[in-house]
């Protein structure tokens, strides 16, 4: 039976990114808030202090900072014909768990994303190519809300986070070294851009040259010491090369940990319970307001239950669909009658490239920081890119990285160099110092088959079902990455590398197994019509008023970004949306 | 065994970031080169009062650069040990986490210790684990010191 606790004002479910910061936002005006968090709290000193942070094996390949798939995971299938089977290992996508979320492990990309190809994209491309263009087995749509009125919290974030870049789009001025295309910005970012290493700045040269529009992506990698509104201290960064995948030894990059959980408690009223997993959010007799959650003591297994005036979901994506479906908010999607709506557009994202060799070049791969990257985004926020000709519907960035040649994991090698044997080991020693790579990234258009239900077979930890995710690409994908690495092999060449690897056009299913990308989108996903999505504009269930959910699975789509800027930015517009609006008349908001 | 001391050597590491930009074996020699000499000039300096007067003003500002890791606030050793009360302190002599590069040295921290180590800290004692390059610019160091002395009284 579970223990019954003392009635609270808000209950956030997650303390990693959107938690944290809905904490901070909501604290310090009187509300009782409890944050339950599955996993534990981790602190630079002593979890990421050097030399324990270096480990590669511990934290890049056994994924140390991340969720543990032998209390809870998902199942897997391409298609409905197929079996789903649960995935045992950590492999396509990289969750987090713990105080601060996959924000702790984050790169730090901190995109803004599209006013039109985005935030209104099924009314975009309808406009712009025609009702037809968008097929029948794609339900993109429109987000509800607007860029314009996600400005200011993108601003926001960057500047709690310590975001380094240079803008390229200052109140409708362009600016001279920043994204030629992004929307407009307010006001410049907080920090300069980071140092630009080889490979980034061999990368920006050819593409200027072939006529596109070459920066440094905006990287919550603090470029100096940095001090924030809130007073927050940075250290520069330190260009290690241990970032995706490890905590910040030097409080350079910007993670909930460090930017918004100490000034968050620093309210007596926000309380904060590590390893409490919840399990259920708990409704009324009718099935119209939540009444509670349940949670369990992961260390103890005694289960409880927590009252709230409010829920708020703010759990990885993945984690925000389950609990969904676990509780019963909101219909669940059905994908050959189309109705439904929770584990709805789920989308993923698809990325392709090429990697170059010089026999006269040394890229000191070992250093770089986690989003030190020179990208051109021609042809995605380009509105001008003609995806009528292009025949895909979405876009693309591309770009070439600097992040870190980690040992382990970083051994490029020519096309033809044998697996193993005494002739791998002379190339990987030879080419690790002499290569770099040029990918894209490309968005992910929900189709009708890819969702997430509740598995009807396999249970976690806590007997429950596992969620079930069906996914796999679709000709419009394979389209728009065969695209991007085309161009990235142009640019390549253009470089005259020694050698290049090609594109490889084939058509594969996905598969969970080799690391691709944590951009997991869609399932809880936010609209204008309760028909088609499952929270408003406001991020409210359209079904039990005091139940929000925050995250990338509201997003109805996949960008070519990364999430992560949307992602802060809906939270810091949700907590101002139930401070001057929810919490003065609790009820639905549309 | 002690180890380190000023007139060692910088290590390879900020001569290998320095190279992050060069693009050619030439260039990454003549720059490797240029590594190395300022390291040797550097060791000289260090200890050498320099002629131009500190500026703890400009100091306050340097510090911002320690300030996300090390507390002025006695007892504070939450990322880093305190730098409350360093001059004159022995290092690795708070109740820190200290790497075995930091217990195993014999230095006791003053003007001359602290510019040297500020100046190159993986040259100065090879192996600490404090995530941060160094003050190139001597005048940044002569300055950081200055409030220091000052913000750093018990």
């Amino acid at each position: 039976m579970a223990t019954e606790l003392k009635e609270v004002d808000v209950v956030l479910v997650g303390f990693g990114l959107t938690g944290a910061i809905l904490a901070r936002e909501l604290g310090g005006r009187g509300l009782k808030i409890v944050a339950l968090e599955r996993g534990i709290r981790r602190e630079t000193n002593p979890d990421f202090a050097v030399p324990r942070i270096r480990d590669e094996l511990r934290y890049a390949q056994r994924t140390d900072l991340m969720m543990d798939t032998s209390r809870d995971t998902i199942t897997f299938r391409h298609r409905l014909t197929e079996p789903a089977l649960p995935m045992r290992r950590l492999g396509a996508f990289l969750p987090g768990e713990g105080v601060g979320g996959a924000a702790v492990h984050w790169n730090g990309f901190a995109w803004r994303w599209l006013p039109n190809k985005d935030q209104r994209a099924r009314t975009f491309y309808e406009e712009r190519f025609g009702k037809s263009f968008i097929p029948a087995d794609m339900p993109l749509q429109d987000w509800g809300v607007t860029y314009d009125e996600l400005e200011p919290y993108y601003d926001k974030f960057e500047y709690a986070f310590a975001v380094s870049g240079k803008a390229g789009n200052i109140k409708g001025q362009k600016q001279e070294g920043g994204n030629f295309f992004e929307p407009a910005r307010q006001r410049e970012l907080p920090l300069p851009p980071l140092k630009d290493g080889l490979a980034t700045e061999l990368f920006a040269q050819a593409a200027r040259t072939m006529g596109y529009h070459p920066f440094l992506t905006p990287a919550a990698n603090a470029s100096q010491a940095y001090t924030s509104p809130d007073g927050v201290k940075f250290g520069a960064c330190q260009y290690c090369g241990h970032c995706e995948r490890f905590g910040c030894e030097a409080n350079a990059k910007g993670s909930p940990h460090i930017a918004v959980v100490p000034v968050a408690l620093r309210d007596p009223d926000v309380e904060l319970r590590t390893q409490s997993w919840v399990t259920k959010v708990n409704l009324d007799s009718a099935g119209k307001r939540a009444t509670s959650v349940t949670y369990t003591d992961v260390t103890t297994g005694a289960e409880y239950e927590q009252p709230a005036g409010l829920v708020v979901l703010c759990a990885y994506g993945l984690g925000n669909i389950h609990l969904m479906l676990l509780s019963n908010i909101g219909k669940p999607y059905d994908p050959v009658s189309g109705k439904g709506v929770v584990g709805k557009n789920y989308a993923y994202q698809v990325g392709g490239g090429v990697t170059l060799f010089f026999e006269d070049k040394a890229f000191n791969p070992f250093m770089g920081a986690g989003a030190l990257s020179s990208r051109i985004d021609d042809f995605h926020a380009n509105e001008n890119f003609d995806n009528a000709k292009a025949g895909f519907i979405g876009g693309g960035t591309i770009g070439s990285s600097s992040s870190g040649g980690r040992p382990i994991s970083y051994r490029p090698v020519p096309p033809g160099t044998p697996r193993w044997g005494s002739e791998w080991k002379r190339a990987t020693a030879k080419w690790y110092q002499r290569s770099m790579g040029i990918a894209g990234t490309s968005s992910n258009m929900p189709n009708r088959y890819c969702y997430c239900d509740l598995d009807p077979t396999y249970k976690n930890a806590f007997g429950q079902p596992l969620m079930r995710l069906t996914y796999n690409f679709t000709e419009n994908d394979f389209k728009t990455r065969d695209f991007m690495a085309q161009k990235a092999y142009e640019i390549g060449k253009s470089l005259n590398p020694t050698h290049i690897t090609t594109p490889d056009p084939r058509r594969e299913d996905f598969s969970l197994v080799p690391y691709q990308t944590t951009h997991n989108t869609g399932g809880t996903i936010m609209g204008l019509d309760r028909a088609t999505s499952v929270v408003n504009k406001y991020l409210q269930s359209w079904d039990v008023s005091n139940v929000f959910v925050v995250g990338a699975s509201c997003f109805p789509h996949n960008s070519a970004y990364n999430p992560t800027g949307p992602v802060a930015a809906l939270a810091y517009r949700l907590a101002d949306t139930i401070k001057d609006t929810y919490l003065k008349k609790p009820q639905s908001l549309v | 065994m002690k180890r380190s001391g000023p007139l060692h050597l910088p290590r390879t590491r900020s001569m290998v970031r320095s190279t992050l930009r060069s693009s050619s074996a030439a260039a990454c020699f003549a720059i490797l080169a240029g590594g190395l000499v300022v390291g040797v000039l550097t060791g000289l300096v260090n200890g050498v009062p320099s002629a131009r007067a500190a500026d703890a003003k400009n100091g306050k500002a340097v510090f911002e650069k320690c300030a996300a890791c090390h507390s002025l606030e006695p007892n504070k050793n939450d990322d880093a040990p305190t730098l409350a009360g360093i001059f004159g302190r022995k290092i690795a002599a708070e109740d820190f986490r200290y790497s075995n590069a930091m217990k195993r040295s014999d230095v006791t921290w003053d003007e001359h210790t602290l510019d040297a180590f500020l100046g190159d800290p993986q040259g100065f004692i090879p192996g600490n684990r404090m995530p941060f390059d160094g003050l190139k610019e001597k005048a940044d160091r002569d300055d950081l010191l200055e409030y220091l002395k000052e913000a750093t009284k018990n």
